[in-house]
C-alpha cells in the first residue's frame, strides 16, 4: 500500500481533448501516486490512448492540467519528457529497427546522459556500456544483445522498448499497452518486472492495457474511462465489482468472470 | 594504343580519379547525412560549395585576412547559412506543407538566391583562382603524376571523412543524429531535440560542402557556375546507395575514376556523360545502390 | 447606294496611292539626315563585350558628321540595349525597325543573341552589320541582308592557328582542343582546310565546357608528341589545360585562340607566370590591345569620352572593334551615292573591300561572302609583356553552298 496522504506523483485536473467536433476525453480527473502502479482501462474507443498520449505529451489538450512532481507539463515538447524523468513506450514499437538490442538501448542510454558540450561530443563513456548490460539483463534480453532489432519475435520486441525506456532512468515509466500480443509466460515475466521496478526502484507506473489478467495483478489503482469519462477508480477488488464497469464493458448480461481475469 | 600507354593512363586516370574523387565523396557525405535524416535531396548543396568558396575568395584575397582566421571564417559561415535556412525556411515549409516535394523546391530556391547573390557582387564574372596553400609541384607515384596540392586534397578528404565518422558512430551528438534518421518519434522519447538536430545536420553538411570547396578552388579556378560539380556528387551517392554514408564515399570514388577512365580510353566528349551513364546502369542493375542493402518495395 | 460606290472607290484609289507614295520613301532617309540602328549589351553581366564598342561606333559616327556627313546627310543614331540575350536583342531590333524607322541596323557584339534576329530582320529586309559579335549561325548560308564577323568568323579562327603554327613555329603535328559545341565543330571545319595545304596533322580532342578535370584530354594529346597546342576553347578550360601542361612538364609552344581569353591579366592570375613560357595568343586587331598602330582610336576615345576614359576599367578591351563595322557601314553609304536605298547600299555591301587599319585582315564581302575578317596576328606572352609577331595569317576556308 502507497500513502494517499502525500501529492500526487502525476496529477490529471480537468482534461478534456476535442478533435474538431468531437470531445474524446471530457474533464477527466486522476491522481497517480508515487511509488505506484496505475491503470488505465476501459473499452475500444473509451478515450484511453488520447488521455495516454497527452499524458506523454504528444497531443495537447484542449482544457485542463497536467502536473508531474509539482510541475506543470501540460504544454511541454515531446522531448523534454526524457530530461524531466518520463519515459514512454509504444503500443505499435518505435524501435531503431536497423540496430541491435544493444545499441537500442545504448542510444536511449548514451543520447540521454549528460548536458554538457563536451558530452555533446564525448565518445561513449565506460559507465554506459555497463549500465546497459544491466537492463538487458533485468528483461531477459542480454542473449539477444548482438541481435538486430527487426529480428526478434514480437514479445522480445517489446521487452526491447521497455528497456530503451528504461535506459533514460526514468521516475515515471508510461507503459501503452505493454502485455498487447504476449504469451501467457511472457505476461508472467512482464508482471514480475513491473512489480520489482515498483519495489526495487521505487518507479511509478501508469499503464493503458486490455489484458486484465495483467492489469488485476499489479495494480494499486485502477481508473475506467468510457465514452470520455471516468466511470470509476479504486483498487482492483473495488473496480471489478463495480456495476458501471461491468456494464460498460458487456452490457446489462454480467459475467464476472472476465473481470476477474 | 599499345599496353606500355595504356598502363600509363590506368595509373593516371586512378590518380587523378581518386583526387578528384575524394572531393565527390565529401560532397555526395553532404547530401547523404541531409537525406538520410531528413528524406530531402539538397539541391542548393552546389551553390552552398560554390558559395562558400567565394566567401573565402573574398576574405583572403580581397579583404587579405590571414588564413587562420579565413578558414574558420569560412565554414562558420557555412554552418549558420545551412543551419539558418533549416530552421527558418525549412521548419516553415515543413509545418504548412506535409509533401516532401515543397522542401525540395525550398532547397531549388536557396540555390538560385545564393547563385543570384554571388553573380551579384560581380566575383563570378571571369574565372578565379584561389591561391593554393600548398606548392604544386609534381611528384610521380608509379607512373603517374600528381602534384602535393593533389595529395593534399586527397589527404585532407580522408582525414575528414574519418572525423566524421567518427564523430557519427561514436558521440552522443552522432548517436542522435543517427536515431533522428532512424525514427523521429524514438529519438524524441529518448530527449532528442529535433529542431536542433537537424539545424545541426544541415550545418554540418554545409562546413563539408565549404572543406570541399577550399580543397578543390585551387584546382578548377572559381566561376558563378562551379556548383554544376553537385551533379558529379549525386551521381555519386546514388551509385553507392542514397541512403548509405560509406555508400556516399565509395560512390565519389568510383565516380572520379571512372570519369578519368571514359576521358582516357573511351573519349574526351563522353566524359561529361560518364556520372549520367552510371547513374542510369546503376537504376537498372542495382537501384539500391552498391551499399544500399536489401532492395525494399514499399507500397504507396 | 451609288454615292456610297463612289465614296469607296475614291477612299480605296486614296489609300493605294498613299501606299504607293509610302512604298517609294526609304524608312530612315530624309534629305538631311540617316538614321542608324545601334544596339549591344550595355548592361548585365556580359557588358565588357560591347559596352565601349557601342562607344567607338558612336564616336565614328560623329566624327563623320563633323566631317560634312554622307553627301550632305548627317548620320542620326538610336541606341538601345540588348543584354546579350536573344529575347532582348530581338525586342531591341523590332523597336529599332518599327518605332524608330531606321535605314538600317549596326549592333550585336554577342553571337547566340544576334542569330535569334535573323529571320526577322531578313523578312523585313532591313541591312544589317553586326558590331563585334561573329554570329556565324546567321552568316552562313549567305543571306542578302545579315553581314557581320567584323571581329572574325569561327571557322576562320582554328584555320588562322594552323597556319601559324606551321609557318612561324615549323609544326608538323599540332593538337587541337575544340569544344563539342556549334562553334566547336566550326572552327574544327574550317581549319582542316588550312591544315590539308599546309601538310599539318591535327589531333583533336572534343571536350565539354563545363569539365573541370583535364588530365584525361591532355594525356592523350600529348601522348601524341604533338609540336604545338592549339587551345581553342573559352578561358576557364583554357586557364585549366594550360596549368595541366605546366603540371605535367609540358614545354610545347601553346597558342591560345581569340576566344580563349577576354583578360590576359586574369590569365596570369590564375596559371602563374611559369606557365605561360612558351605561349602565344591570338589576336584579330592590327596590334596587341593598346599597341602604338591603334593608338588613334584610343586617343579618338579618350577625346570623345573623357570621363569614361579616366576610369580604371575603360576604354574595355574590345573598343577598337567599333569601328571597322562603323567604317563599312559609312562606306556603303558613301559608295551607294546622293539617293541611296537600302538596295543600293546592300549591292555595295557585296562587294566592298577595305583596309580597317585596325583589323588585323581587310575587311572583304563577296557574293557568297557575308563574314569580314579571316586575318589574325599573334602575340608571345610571357605574363608580363606582349610582343606581337611579324605577319598575318589568313585562313583558306570558304564557304561552299551544299
Amino acid at each position: 500500500m502507497v500513502a494517499e496522504t502525500a501529492a500526487p506523483f502525476l496529477d490529471v485536473a480537468g482534461l478534456t481533448i476535442r478533435f474538431g467536433g468531437l470531445t474524446a476525453v471530457g474533464g477527466l480527473d486522476m491522481a497517480v501516486a508515487k511509488g505506484s502502479i496505475h491503470a488505465l482501462i476501459g473499452p475500444n474507443g473509451a478515450g484511453k490512448s488520447t488521455t495516454f498520449n497527452c499524458i506523454s505529451r504528444f497531443y495537447t489538450p484542449s482544457e485542463g492540467r497536467i502536473t508531474y512532481d509539482g510541475r506543470d507539463i501540460t504544454r511541454m515538447p515531446a522531448r523534454g519528457m526524457a530530461g524531466l524523468g518520463i519515459a514512454r513506450s509504444f503500443q505499435n514499437l518505435e524501435l531503431f529497427a536497423e540496430l541491435t538490442v544493444f545499441e537500442n538501448v545504448l542510444i536511449g542510454a548514451h543520447v540521454h546522459a549528460g548536458r554538457s558540450w563536451r558530452d555533446a561530443i564525448s565518445a561513449r563513456p565506460r559507465g554506459i556500456v555497463e549500465h546497459v548490460e544491466h537492463l538487458l539483463e533485468r528483461t531477459g534480453l542480454s542473449a539477444y544483445a548482438q541481435t538486430k532489432a527487426r529480428n526478434l519475435d514480437f514479445g522480445h520486441q517489446k521487452m526491447v522498448e521497455i528497456a530503451r525506456a528504461l535506459a533514460i532512468r526514468p521516475r515515471l515509466l508510461l507503459l501503452d499497452e505493454p502485455a498487447a500480443g504476449l504469451r501467457n509466460r511472457e505476461i508472467a515475466a512482464l508482471d514480475r518486472l513491473l512489480c520489482e521496478l515498483r519495489e526495487r526502484d521505487g518507479i511509478t507506473i501508469l499503464l493503458v492495457e486490455h489484458v486484465m489478467q495483467l492489469v488485476m495483478s499489479i495494480s494499486d489503482r485502477i481508473t475506467v474511462l468510457s465514452f470520455g469519462t471516468k466511470i470509476a477508480e479504486g483498487t482492483a477488488a473495488e473496480v471489478r465489482a463495480h456495476p458501471a464497469v461491468i456494464e460498460a464493458y458487456l452490457g446489462r448480461e454480467t459475467t464476472q468472470e472476465t473481470l476477474h481475469g | 594504343m599499345d599496353l606500355q600507354l595504356a598502363l600509363i593512363f590506368l595509373q593516371q586516370g586512378i590518380a587523378s580519379g581518386l583526387v578528384s574523387g575524394s572531393v565527390y565523396a565529401l560532397l555526395a557525405l553532404a547530401i547523404v547525412i541531409i537525406f538520410k535524416t531528413s528524406d530531402v535531396p539538397n539541391f542548393a548543396q552546389g551553390e552552398v560549395f560554390m558559395a562558400a568558396g567565394y566567401v573565402a575568395l573574398y576574405l583572403f584575397v580581397f579583404q587579405q585576412m590571414p588564413i587562420w582566421v579565413v578558414l574558420p571564417a569560412t565554414l562558420l559561415a557555412a554552418f549558420l547559412a545551412m543551419a539558418l535556412f533549416r530552421r527558418v525556411v525549412l521548419d516553415q515549409v515543413a509545418k504548412s506543407a506535409k509533401d516532401l516535394v515543397y522542401l525540395v523546391i525550398a532547397t531549388l530556391g536557396l540555390s538560385y538566391v545564393l547563385k543570384g547573390l554571388v553573380r551579384r557582387t560581380g566575383f563570378g564574372d571571369t574565372p578565379r583562382s584561389f591561391p593554393a596553400l600548398v606548392p604544386t609541384d609534381s611528384v610521380m607515384i608509379g607512373q603517374a603524376s600528381v602534384t602535393l596540392l593533389d595529395l593534399a586534397i586527397f589527404g585532407t578528404a580522408v582525414a575528414v571523412m574519418a572525423a566524421f565518422f567518427w564523430m557519427f558512430n561514436y558521440t552522443k551528438t552522432g548517436r542522435a543524429m543517427r536515431a533522428v534518421g532512424m525514427n523521429p518519434k524514438a529519438a524524441q522519447l529518448v530527449g532528442v531535440d529535433l529542431r536542433r538536430c537537424h539545424m545541426l545536420i544541415w550545418g554540418l553538411s554545409g562546413v563539408i560542402s565549404a572543406i570541399a570547396a577550399l580543397l578543390i578552388s585551387p584546382k578548377i579556378l572559381m566561376t558563378a557556375d562551379m556548383g554544376s560539380i553537385v551533379m558529379l556528387a549525386f551521381a555519386a551517392a546514388i551509385v553507392g546507395g542514397f541512403s548509405s554514408l560509406p555508400g556516399a564515399i565509395v560512390g565519389g570514388f568510383i565516380i572520379g575514376i571512372v570519369e578519368n577512365m571514359v576521358g582516357l580510353f573511351i573519349s574526351s566528349r563522353a566524359i561529361v556523360l560518364a556520372p549520367f551513364l552510371a547513374i542510369l546502369i546503376v537504376l537498372v542493375l542495382r537501384p539500391q545502390g552498391l551499399f544500399g542493402g536489401k532492395l525494399t518495395i514499399k507500397k504507396v | 447606294m451609288k454615292t456610297n460606290g463612289i465614296v469607296r472607290g475614291l477612299t480605296l484609289a486614296g489609300g493605294l496611292l498613299m501606299n504607293l507614295a509610302a512604298g517609294a520613301q526609304e524608312p530612315g532617309i530624309t534629305d538631311k539626315t540617316i538614321k542608324i540602328g545601334i544596339f549591344g549589351p550595355l548592361s548585365g553581366q556580359n557588358m565588357a563585350y560591347g559596352f565601349d564598342v557601342v562607344n567607338a561606333a558612336k564616336m565614328y559616327y560623329d566624327k563623320i558628321n563633323k566631317d560634312g556627313g554622307i553627301h550632305g546627310r548627317k548620320i542620326e543614331y538610336v541606341v538601345e540595349d540588348d543584354r546579350c540575350n536573344a529575347n532582348d536583342l530581338v525586342a531591341a531590333v523590332k523597336k529599332l525597325v518599327e518605332q524608330e524607322n531606321v535605314f538600317m541596323l549596326n549592333g550585336g557584339s554577342c553571337s547566340a543573341a544576334v542569330v535569334a534576329a535573323k529571320d526577322y530582320i531578313v523578312r523585313n529586309k532591313v541591312p544589317y552589320l553586326m558590331l563585334n559579335a561573329s554570329g556565324d549561325g546567321a552568316l552562313f548560308p549567305p543571306t542578302d541582308y545579315i553581314f557581320g564577323a567584323f571581329s572574325i568568323s569561327q571557322y576562320a579562327v582554328g584555320g588562322a592557328m594552323v597556319e601559324f603554327a606551321a609557318k612561324s613555329l615549323g609544326a608538323k603535328t599540332v593538337a587541337y582542343i575544340n569544344h563539342d559545341d556549334a562553334y566547336g565543330a566550326w572552327n574544327l571545319e574550317g581549319s582542316k582546310k588550312d591544315a590539308e595545304v599546309s601538310g599539318v596533322k591535327l589531333v583533336v580532342e572534343s571536350v565539354n565546357p563545363t569539365i573541370n578535370d583535364v588530365t584525361a584530354p591532355f594525356l592523350k594529346l600529348r601522348a601524341a608528341n604533338p609540336d604545338a597546342i592549339l587551345l581553342v576553347t573559352y578561358a576557364r578550360p583554357a586557364a585549366l589545360l594550360i596549368k595541366k601542361a605546366a603540371e605535367l612538364g609540358f614545354n610545347k609552344p601553346i597558342i591560345l585562340s581569340v576566344t580563349g581569353t577576354a583578360s590576359l591579366n586574369q590569365l596570369v592570375g590564375n596559371v602563374g607566370k611559369d606557365a605561360l613560357k612558351n605561349f602565344y595568343t591570338q589576336e584579330v586587331m592590327i596590334d596587341s590591345p593598346g599597341g602604338d598602330k591603334l593608338k588613334p582610336i584610343y586617343d579618338m576615345y579618350k577625346a570623345a569620352y573623357p570621363d569614361l576614359a579616366a576610369k580604371p576599367d575603360h576604354p574595355q578591351t574590345y573598343m577598337p572593334y567599333g569601328i571597322p563595322p562603323a567604317m563599312s557601314v559609312v562606306k556603303a553609304l558613301q559608295d551607294a551615292g546622293p539617293n541611296p536605298t537600302r538596295e543600293k547600299v546592300l549591292a555595295a555591301l557585296k562587294t566592298q573591300d577595305f583596309d580597317s587599319g585596325v583589323m588585323a585582315g581587310r575587311m572583304q564581302f563577296g557574293p557568297q561572302q557575308r563574314a569580314a575578317n579571316r586575318s589574325t596576328i599573334f602575340i608571345k606572352y610571357d605574363g608580363t609583356t606582349m610582343t606581337p609577331l611579324p605577319g598575318v595569317f589568313t585562313s583558306r576556308w570558304t564557304y561552299e553552298p551544299k
